[in-house]
């Protein structure tokens, strides 16, 4: 089948190749260094055998005091003089089996980077300091010098235009200020403007017009839900269990404390600090312990032949991994059963990190209104005293009253419970038994709670727990995490992170090809007290921003990723916002803020789970209509249009989610009846609307979804569809009663049936799930 | 370590599709990746056909494969071995017998409780075909097939629960995440199927398999690999069907509306991302078509119906397992069957041993028995593997749950068996033995990621190289594991 490209690839590097290999980038040639260049490829090819745990050979090349003294051959290298260094020869199998043996050899860069690393004279210069760039602190650096200072709107196109004016190259213009608006919009809020909002935008000459814009989008509360949806994948947020039976769990109290602390802006600190550890606060608040729903999102096996010992520390397991990914960009999770090959991260600091999250006990929450336990005892009361009013048939029937009366209150004041952690506390400092090999049946030395070595003490006045892992996550100190944040940040906004592998920081991530811009944004964000509003607006108002996406055939060849940043993001939309979006332009969209998950209507037979009666009861009402984080996320039978446009089970964490384009995304958006019922309600806007011409009912459609005029071409084209089908739905009324579900067909149905059908030509538009 | 072939494969993937092929001849991109193909002796794609440059398009296993379609006939729930196809007299001898104490020590069990009892099979068995495979009377149809097909006897597996075993089998972790066998072949191999997706799976059974959708999910790799679910009730694939009231004629001017609309902005914006989109719409709109074909198998012949036990419009197995062969005769790459129900612990009559068990049989061997024959009268046999098996295996011992009267058996996972046929298997080879009591694996022991790493092998892929590289880390589908067993191939 004839699927679409893949946007994204695991594997870091390729463009890297392509800019590299360019003759412009090459002009900026630097010399190998041996921390930044050499060291990661030891570290990735060689330290499993010649590292701290085998020395074969009597080789070790993790530290350079190893590499200075060679193995059983001898030295390794003759500075200057590759061809004859035995290290080399290795590399390229000669004078003994290739190196690595057993294993693929390296790449042709990678052995180029260690040829003229030699040739260069082997300097090991600085080498002293062998720490990965993303285990040493930011430094704020300091505003480059560039020519065209009137591009510079922030710092941050100071640090993207010193780039492009090293490589020769310049910004693009401006985008038209209709695109930048629906941009924004989307960015801010996940929906786009209306037709009204863009005209008045539009129209709006004031010098700080986008601004305010940026400042009302930033203060609505879609920009919570906008916000939470990203988060909610790394936190893998499902409202079910998870494995066979699956079974439905409270979870949305959780979800709405993310939306409303990015309403309320939460300072990133503060939000780490109580989905860490509210519990462990002083006097948490409900709120607070709310939070640490975070790490019960950790899936339950309830099959009846579990092992509930060995089930609880695949949680344990699962929030250390989670806890790296999320956090520190970090893949702790490759320490398990071993020491991490290729970053300095130890099987114990792995099972040093667990002993954190070992001494929890995971209970359920009440969060049910204290009245209703008040008009439960009423009720109860009432009840008992029924009996006593049987001869006097007046009060019986006040007493009945109010007894109904309280019933309808009760009923209407649902209980609720969700999730949460509390810390066993005659567990001080947390312990936990390493497993040899991984294995949970092989309990091990019992290690006490730390962070990892490689990495910043925790201070002295952090207590040893979860609540001092939390503080000491979002530290000052701490080298990543503010990194790793802001990254998430400016993945979701350009589509690819500064470090393109945002869940990975380490050693087999991405080298950041624009470090400065990275460590700048870093320490403003934790300058500004860790404001992800203050950095939002940042960065949507740089004029990088809000660069025009058009691709001109130059930077197409020269930089098809667009990670130079010479023009502005252009992506296809989350699976979510994809259909928000079509329910915001069609007017269907209810924007009730939070709750219960709902059920909007997905065909029959999706869910059919083992020893499972529960079953997808379509919702009613503007519960229909809801925006996507509200559908019901059951892990093993996800909602299945979010499937197709690339949102994962949720099972476990996701950090960033692989952009496809396949036949099932169109089968999707041209058949799956939400959109079908989007197009209807866009029909009837367009027809309704109080326009005189056909082109003006075209156009306002167009607006509605795409929030720009649509140029006379594609009016024309559209016009000629609508000709069509008005042609043909004469012809065919009955064609046009059974796409509008009617049996009485009136002469207007024919003309709504056609306008359906432009409309939904207008929501399969490319830029219709595009954000550009 | 890098993988020199992942590399490969997303280099030829992404880039050559998306910008550099489209403008070859220019540019010092497609110079560079000239030079990338040529030094890995790619350039000329030896002799594959190039047109296709989607994510499916063929592409070159690492070595001469024998098989090159997947036929996987998973039984959820898992079957009992000792009842099939492990035939233990010793058990029969002894039934009713506490087991020695020296088996079960230390041992997790999902629900026995206390010291079991040994329990013979209440089934007969026979030695069937020329081999003399001995296999149980309750699967005739595999009787008389047995020539074709090879038993192992000696699998074994690290789950005991029914999700995680599921998982394990399909996507060699017992966590959800992974991608499954099928996600991880049609990446690499992409699927020679222009018009229906690389990786099918069909369900039928009591309802979905306890391992959920995770089972065929794509995990890491990009979700383009996620096995597509063909349903029997409702629409065939989802949303391949169009709105009421749409006629193929209007969804096609619709189409060309749409085409011509992106194809306005792909001038103004520039985004090569957009030709993708068309040509996606382009392949939706020739599934609409390929799908309900594909599905639609009334016009088989009645000897055909009548060798599967088919009825059109029905959900069952047989009719998947028509399905199966008419998606691998269209080039599908990876077509997986889920039947649930083959959790026979002896609660109740519907899942003991003397009722549910042969029930379960019925359902599924007259079918699988034909899918074999039919394959291999149309000489698709020696390039289709098929597979057939469960997640683990059942005890040697009665379960007796609460002091249950019905005859039924626990998870087990340190030994069960499964058949395969065709594909570069041998026939007729019976391989492993587990001990007497049909506790523990004797000989030849084949664990899970060996199987794994023999069926990629088939399909012409050295499971140390298929990887993908994900957080840092090149995973693939056996983990650090898995040896290929070469005595299973012909």
């Amino acid at each position: 089948m004839r699927m679409g490209r893949v946007a994204l690839v695991g594997a870091a590097g390729v463009p890297w190749v392509l800019l590299l290999a360019n003759p412009a980038t090459q002009s900026a040639h630097k010399k190998v260094d041996y921390s930044q260049d050499v060291a990661p490829i030891f570290r990735a090819h060689c330290v499993q055998c010649h590292g701290a745990d085998s020395q074969m050979g009597k080789l070790r090349l993790d530290t350079v005091a190893g590499f200075k003294r060679g193995g059983s051959t001898g030295v390794l290298v003759e500075p200057g003089k590759a061809a004859k260094s035995y290290l080399m020869e290795r590399i390229l199998g000669q004078g003994g089996p290739r190196m690595p043996m057993g294993f693929a050899p390296l790449t042709t860069e990678e052995t180029a980077t260690i040829r003229q690393w030699i040739n260069e004279g082997a300097s090991l210069a600085g080498a002293s300091n062998t720490r990965h760039w993303a285990y040493i602190k930011p430094e704020r650096p300091e505003a480059p010098k560039v020519k065209n200072k009137t591009w510079v709107r922030n710092p941050i196109d100071g640090f993207v235009l010193a780039k492009l004016e090293s490589l020769g190259l310049k910004p693009s213009p401006a985008a038209p200020k209709a695109t930048l608006l629906r941009r924004v919009y989307l960015d801010l809020t996940g929906l786009p403007p209306s037709v009204d909002e863009t005209n008045r935008f539009l129209a709006d000459t004031r010098p700080d017009a986008y601004e305010s814009v940026v400042d009302s989008l930033l203060a609505s509360p879609a920009y919570g839900e906008r916000m939470a949806t990203p988060w909610l994948d790394m936190a893998r947020y499902a409202d079910s269990m998870g494995y066979e039976k699956d079974l439905n769990r409270t979870m949305w109290p959780y979800r709405d404390w993310v939306i409303n602390a990015f309403n309320r802006d939460m300072p990133f600190d503060e939000f780490t600090i109580e989905q860490i550890a509210g519990d462990l606060l002083p006097n948490p608040t409900k709120d607070q312990r709310v939070a640490t729903g975070f790490h019960r999102n950790t899936m339950t096996n309830t099959e009846g032949g579990v092992d509930q010992g060995e089930q609880r520390w695949l949680t344990l397991v699962d929030r250390v991994g989670t806890t790296g990914s999320v956090w520190l960009g970090t893949t702790l999770a490759c320490a398990q059963c071993h020491n991490h090959k290729y970053d300095p991260i130890s099987q114990e600091d792995f099972y040093r990190f667990l002993a954190f999250y070992d001494p929890s006990n995971e209970p359920t929450l009440d969060l049910s209104d204290p009245k209703l336990k008040t008009l439960s005892g009423e009720l109860s009361e009432l009840e008992k005293s029924l009996p006593k009013l049987s001869g006097d048939a007046e009060a019986l029937k006040a007493a009945n009253g109010a007894a109904q009366s309280l019933r309808n209150q009760i009923n209407e004041m649902s209980s609720v419970s969700t999730l949460v952690m509390e810390e066993k506390k005659d567990q001080y400092p947390p312990k936990t038994p390493m497993r040899i090999r991984g294995a949970y049946l092989a309990p091990g030395a019992l290690v006490q709670a730390d962070v990892p070595k490689v990495l910043p003490r925790m201070s002295k006045d952090l207590p040893d727990n979860r609540l001092g892992l939390a503080k000491w996550l979002v530290s000052r100190e701490n080298p990543l995490t503010a990194r790793v944040r802001i990254n998430q940040i400016w993945e979701q906004v350009f589509g690819i992170g500064l470090v393109k592998t945002v869940e990975d920081l380490g050693t087999q991530g991405e080298k950041p090809l624009q470090k400065d811009l990275l460590d700048w944004l870093a320490c403003e964000f934790m300058a500004k007290g860790w404001s992800m509003k203050a950095m939002m607006k940042l960065i949507v108002t740089s004029n990088t921003y809000r660069q025009s996406s058009a691709e001109s055939a130059v930077m197409k060849e020269r930089d098809p990723e667009n990670r130079l940043l010479a023009r502005g993001p252009r992506f296809r939309m989350p699976a979510e916002m994809i259909r928000d979006c079509a329910l915001k332009a069609s007017g269907l969209l209810s924007e009730k803020l939070g709750g219960p998950s709902v059920y909007p209507d997905q065909p029959d037979g999706i869910w059919n789970t083992p020893y499972n009666d529960q079953s997808w009861q379509s919702s009613k009402g503007e519960d229909r209509y809801r925006r996507g984080l509200y559908t019901f996320w059951k892990r093993t039978s996800p909602y299945p249009s979010f499937l197709s446009f690339d949102a994962t089970s949720h099972e476990s964490c996701t950090v960033r989610r692989i952009r496809t384009n396949t036949p099932l995304q169109a089968l999707t958006l041209l058949n799956d009846p939400v959109y079908l019922m989007s197009a209807k309600a866009l029909a009837k806007k367009m027809i309704s609307a109080d326009k005189l011409t056909t082109g003006d009912k075209i156009q306002l459609g167009f607006e509605s979804v795409v929030a720009r005029r649509p140029s006379p071409r594609e009016l024309a084209r559209l016009s000629q569809l609508l000709q069509q089908e008005q042609a043909h739905f004469s012809q065919n009324p009955e064609d046009a009663a059974k796409l509008m579900g009617t049996a009485k067909p009136a002469p207007s149905t024919q003309t709504e049936a056609a306008y359906t059908l432009v409309a939904q030509v207008i929501f399969n538009l490319d830029e219709a799930i595009t954000k550009e | 370590m890098h993988d020199n072939d992942s590399i490969k494969q997303v280099l030829l993937r992404d880039l050559t599709r998306r910008k550099l092929l489209k403008n070859a001849g220019y540019g010092i991109g497609s110079l560079a990746l000239g030079a990338m193909l040529s030094e890995s002796g790619l350039g000329a794609f030896q002799g594959q056909k190039t047109h296709r440059t989607d994510p499916f398009a063929p592409k070159i296993p690492h070595f001469a494969p024998k098989a090159k379609r997947v036929i996987y006939l998973f039984m959820a729930g898992a079957p009992s071995q000792i009842d099939l196809f492990d035939r233990k007299p010793l058990l029969q001898k002894h039934n009713g017998e506490p087991i020695p104490a020296e088996f079960t020590k230390g041992e997790r069990f999902a629900f026995i409780k206390g010291t079991p009892r040994l329990l013979g099979s209440p089934h007969e068995f026979t030695k069937s075909g020329k081999c003399g495979h001995e296999i149980s009377n309750i699967l005739p149809g595999l009787q008389s097939i047995a020539d074709e097909v090879a038993i192992i006897r000696s699998m074994h597996t690290d789950q005991f629960n029914h999700a995680p075993a599921q998982l394990f089998m399909n996507t060699g972790s017992q966590l959800p995440g992974r991608p499954a066998m099928g996600s991880w072949l049609t990446y690499g191999l992409g699927s020679e199927c222009e018009d229906l997706p690389g990786f099918v799976v069909l369900i039928s059974g009591q309802n979905n398999p306890d391992g959920g959708k995770s089972c065929w999910s794509s995990g890491f790799l990009p979700s383009t690999y996620q096995g597509v679910e063909f349903r029997s009730k409702g629409d065939p694939v989802l949303y391949v069907s169009d709105p009421k009231g749409i006629r193929p004629a209007t969804r096609r001017e619709e189409l060309d509306a749409l085409n011509d609309l992106n194809k306005m902005r792909e001038n103004e914006v520039g985004d090569p991302e957009i030709e993708t989109r068309i040509a996606a719409y382009e392949m939706a709109y020739k599934m609409q078509t390929s799908v309900p074909d594909l599905m639609d198998i009334s016009k088989e012949p009645k000897e055909v119906h009548e060798m599967y036990g088919t009825q059109p419009g029905q959900s069952s197995f047989a009719n998947n397992c028509l399905l199966a062969r008419r998606l691998v005769e269209r080039g599908v790459r990876f077509v997986q069957l889920y039947h649930r129900g083959w959790d026979h612990h002896g609660e109740a009559e519907f899942d003991d041993l003397t009722h549910g068990l042969p029930k379960l049989c019925r359902e599924t061997d007259k079918a699988a028995t034909a899918l074999i024959t039919d394959l291999k009268r149309r000489g698709l046999l020696d390039e289709t593997l098929v597979v057939w098996t469960g997640e683990f295996g059942r005890t040697p011992m009665n379960e007796a749950r609460d002091g249950s009267k019905f005859l039924g058996r626990d998870h087990h996972p340190h030994a069960y068996s499964l058949w395969m046929a065709g594909g570069g298997i041998k026939p007729g080879l019976a391989y492993g033995t587990t001990d007497e009591l049909g506790y523990n694996v004797a000989t030849d022991g084949v664990h899970v990621h060996d199987l794994n790493a023999s069926i990629l092998h088939l399909m012409g892929m050295d499971h140390t190289r298929l990887t993908y590289k994900f957080q840092g880390r090149n995973f693939r589908l056996t983990d650090v594991h898995g040896e290929v067993v070469h005595k299973l191939f012909a």
